[in-house]
């Protein structure tokens, strides 16, 4: 188990350590001088820039500018904004609540959604209304979500004013829409997901003997089923935490929410780098963290997999 | 024509609520919200750049010298000032009766250490140093006058004062806050700072205090509504959903169609302000081959139906544009307009003319085998309305044009190279002067890299670095009406359409009246409550 442990723990700082320097490559590759982006349409003689790129480092050489970086994040300095000059953690920590938030909300109503209308379907497999179902599971995977939100919202808020379209961060009625949009996707694939294992499951010998035990149908299901196809669907919801996450962009900027989605497009529009490397972590790490800690788990509940 | 008859209508409008805004002025109060389409960086006017930070920095602050929407100066801050015969020295009497939000008093030591930071400026994108240049230093003579003098003529100091990056912010809060001033702006204005959540929302109230407002506002004493609410919503359509749901009263620049739509259902107010300065246009790159041939541009603007343009793509709110200057700007060149009007027929023949001839039958025209070939580099963040359409009229005269779709910051990296064949440019102001930043060839490879035109010549340079210390108004207005004409004729600006600035307003907001830059005073406006 230590040893599984170890080699886990070594790919995930592996991974992070790829990630960080492809952000920085990325960076500088993309055209666009992030010194005259800052400046802007303003003269400023060519000393004055001289002495900018001097300032923000910008005249070392791509290695010796990334290991700078790298020393200063871990003296928990990770720079200050361009544009804003506001420190970059305090500006994350500022938009992080609500993103994480939304995530966290919208990952519930996709959990439930999908293991509640997952397991319909399995049961009743093969009727109408699971083909039925399985067709707006298809509609709601392929939706992208900026017309989802769209229509959310001409739905509800202009039809019917039934729901704000931009409300305050902190008001929990203004989250509705934007996460049910956020979910709509997961949820649906998540359905599809639980369908399909628990399918696997119930064709499966063991529920034969549970049944001729005297189980009732539902109780095969729920007790001795559902527990069996909980691995892959476990590893379904902690992937797609992370999605609900970094997928945050599009409807932070729909329904104008806080949030490190929104947060990271301007950054990259301003060529803002140590922003841009700021939340590109934090998401990296997030989803570093969740995967690693989702393998342990299966360490955990499946023997087997340790010894691979 | 459409649009413009449109456009009456709309002023006609304004107009009225003007006039019954001060009947509503008894029910004062209530929260003003208004939808913002970019959200603020800096709230310190020595720091600002340009269009998110304007609208807000005004209602913080107050300037020296206040202009009416007629462009009339008036006495704001400074009761009278005084220019010395050289255009060198402004002496500036000072009220004696204001006191910053901080209730720290305003005086001559404050309009020095402001003059002093705008003169600096406080990030590198500040706009304020262009207005201070060959400052020297600002004199207090006694408590409530301050002389400030420059190295050289400033015809154009008193326009730029009224400007927001010269407004006047309290010394004490600067020097408190520091480098983070920008985030905790304190002024004089009508309105104070309350709070800011990045991406969310900003929030001002009403100054109780205020009793300095210039005497061209409608009403004296504090502003009608108790608060202000910045909502930042980056979606045009979502801006204008937020109006129709009522969780904003006022939105700028909204989509065109849904606002055309509501402007004819009469169902929203929709205020337009054509804007002054450079007009949406594309700038020709006079280097690079094909466009390096006079005949060849000249061709590309005769090939552009800027009529068809603004009423597909704008859907007839804003007007289409003949020149590089809009028509509501001071010293436009009504020549320069009249030189070009779309005519398809004489753009083939200039081509023909030039040798560029369609040999192999493809709808492109070659010259010693090589195509008609455009790079157009599009910024779709402005251009998304219009670009494709654009595209397609000059490729109707035997152009092949490649859009190369960048963000701002892209787009700076192709023109600073010169690789493009045209670039976007457009400019809000008062002063045609602007024109310096983009057409002055020192900004070809050096200053601020944006003369995108690549285009050298003696008497263009000699204008516009000229005239802004011309104190003669009729010289300096003759000036820069030649300046258009070089320009035009020799064909290195393609006209679109002029800048326009849109808001979409709930019935119940009252006063509503643009500045001359195209911001509405929100001091005016009132909340109707039915």
């Amino acid at each position: 188990m230590w040893n599984y442990l170890v080699r886990r723990l070594l790919t995930s700082i592996s991974i992070l350590i790829g990630v960080s320097i492809f952000t920085f490559m990325i960076l500088h590759f993309v055209p666009g001088d992030p010194v005259r982006v800052l400046i802007g349409r303003q003269s400023v003689s060519p000393e004055r820039i001289e002495e900018l790129r001097q300032e923000m480092g910008f005249n070392d050489s791509l290695p010796v500018q990334y290991f700078h970086y790298i020393e200063r994040v871990f003296k928990g300095d990770m720079g200050r904004s361009m544009k804003t000059n506001r420190p970059v953690f305090d500006s994350i920590m500022e938009q992080f609540p609500s993103t994480l938030k939304l995530a966290l909300f919208a990952l519930l109503l996709s959990t439930i959604f999908g293991i509640l209308i997952g397991a319909l379907s399995a049961a009743i497999y093969g009727s109408w209304l699971d083909r039925a179902i399985s067709m707006i599971c298809l509609t709601g995977i392929s939706i992208p979500p900026y017309f989802l939100g769209l229509l959310l919202i001409l739905f509800f808020a202009v039809r019917n004013n039934w729901l704000p379209s931009v409300a305050k961060t902190d008001d929990f009625i203004g989250m509705i829409l934007p996460a049910i949009t956020l979910a709509v996707g997961e949820g649906c694939w998540l359905a599809r997901l639980v369908r399909s294992s628990i399918i696997n499951e119930l064709n499966k010998t063991y529920q034969t003997l549970a049944t001729a035990k005297g189980n009732s149908p539902a109780a095969v299901l729920f007790k001795h089923v559902l527990p069996n196809s909980l691995i892959p669907i476990a590893t379904a919801i902690s992937i797609q935490s992370v999605y609900l996450l970094a997928g945050s962009v599009v409807v932070e900027s729909i329904f104008a929410r806080q949030g490190i989605g929104r947060l990271a497009v301007v950054a990259i529009q301003n060529r803002d780098f140590p922003l841009v490397q700021g939340t590109v972590s934090l998401i990296a790490v997030l989803y570093v963290i969740i995967n690693t800690l989702t393998d342990l788990f299966y360490a955990v509940v499946d023997p087997r997999v340790r010894l691979t | 024509m459409k649009s413009l008859s449109r456009l009456f209508g709309v002023m006609a409008l304004i107009a009225i609520f003007v006039v019954t805004g001060s009947v509503f002025a008894q029910s004062a109060g209530g929260t003003l919200t208004i939808g913002l389409a970019v959200e603020p960086i800096s709230l310190d006017p020595a720091g600002g750049l340009y269009i998110p930070e304007q609208f807000l920095v005004q209602q913080i602050y107050d300037p020296l010298v206040a202009v009416d929407p007629d462009l009339n100066f008036h006495p704001a801050l400074a009761e009278s000032w005084e220019m010395n015969a050289d255009g060198t020295e402004f002496t500036f009497k000072l009220r004696q009766d204001v006191k910053f939000h901080d209730g720290t008093p305003f005086n001559a030591e404050a309009v020095k250490v402001n003059m002093d930071r705008a003169a600096l400026g406080t990030t590198p994108a500040a706009a304020s140093p262009a207005a201070m240049v060959g400052y020297i230093e600002t004199i207090v003579v006694d408590e409530y006058t301050a002389v400030v003098k420059f190295d050289s003529p400033h015809a154009t100091f008193i326009q730029d004062l009224t400007r927001p990056w010269l407004m006047i912010a309290s010394p004490a809060a600067i020097e408190q806050y520091g480098v983070d001033f920008g985030q905790h702006p304190v002024g004089t204005g009508p309105f104070m700072f309350k709070d800011w959540a990045a991406q969310d929302h900003i929030t001002l109230v009403k100054n109780p205090d205020y009793a300095w407002g210039p005497e061209f506002y409608a009403h004296t004493g504090p502003a009608l509504v108790d608060e202000v609410y910045f909502r930042v919503m980056p979606e045009p359509a979502i801006r204008l959903t937020a109006v129709q749901t009522g969780e904003a009263l006022l939105v700028q620049d909204p989509s065109p169609l849904e606002t055309s739509q509501m402007m004819a259902d009469g169902s929203m107010q929709v205020f337009v302000f054509v804007a002054p300065g450079m007009t949406s246009h594309q700038m020709i790159n006079s280097e690079k081959e094909p466009t390096n041939d006079l005949n060849v541009r000249k061709a590309m603007i005769y090939a552009v139906d800027q009529e068809t343009i603004v009423q597909t793509g704008f859907y007839g709110l804003v007007p289409a544009a003949h020149s590089l200057i809009s028509p509501s700007t001071w010293a436009f060149s009504a020549e320069a307009n009249d030189l070009y009007r779309y005519d398809p027929e004489k753009a083939k023949a200039l081509l023909e003319e030039a040798g560029w001839v369609d040999t192999n039958g493809d709808g492109i025209r070659e010259k010693d085998g090589v195509n008609l070939h455009l790079e157009y580099t599009a910024l779709p963040a402005y251009e998304e309305a219009f670009m494709e359409l654009l595209a397609f009229y000059i490729s109707e005269v035997g152009f092949e044009v490649n859009i190369i779709k960048l963000d701002d910051a892209g787009i700076s990296d192709y023109g600073a190279k010169g690789l493009h064949s045209m670039i976007n440019m457009s400019w809000i102001s008062r002063d045609p002067s602007v024109m310096t930043y983009v057409y002055d060839s020192a900004n070809i490879d050096g200053g601020n890299y944006s003369a995108y035109t690549r285009f050298r010549n003696d008497r263009l340079d000699e204008i516009l670095r000229n005239a802004p210390t011309e104190l003669d108004d009729e010289k300096r207005n003759a000036m820069y009406q030649e300046a258009q004409m070089i320009i035009m004729e020799n064909a290195i600006a393609l006209p679109i359409y002029s800048m326009a600035n849109i808001y979409v307003g709930d019935l119940s907001v009252k006063g509503f009246r643009f500045d001359p830059e195209g911001y509405p005073y929100l001091y005016e406006i009132s909340i109707a409550t039915d």
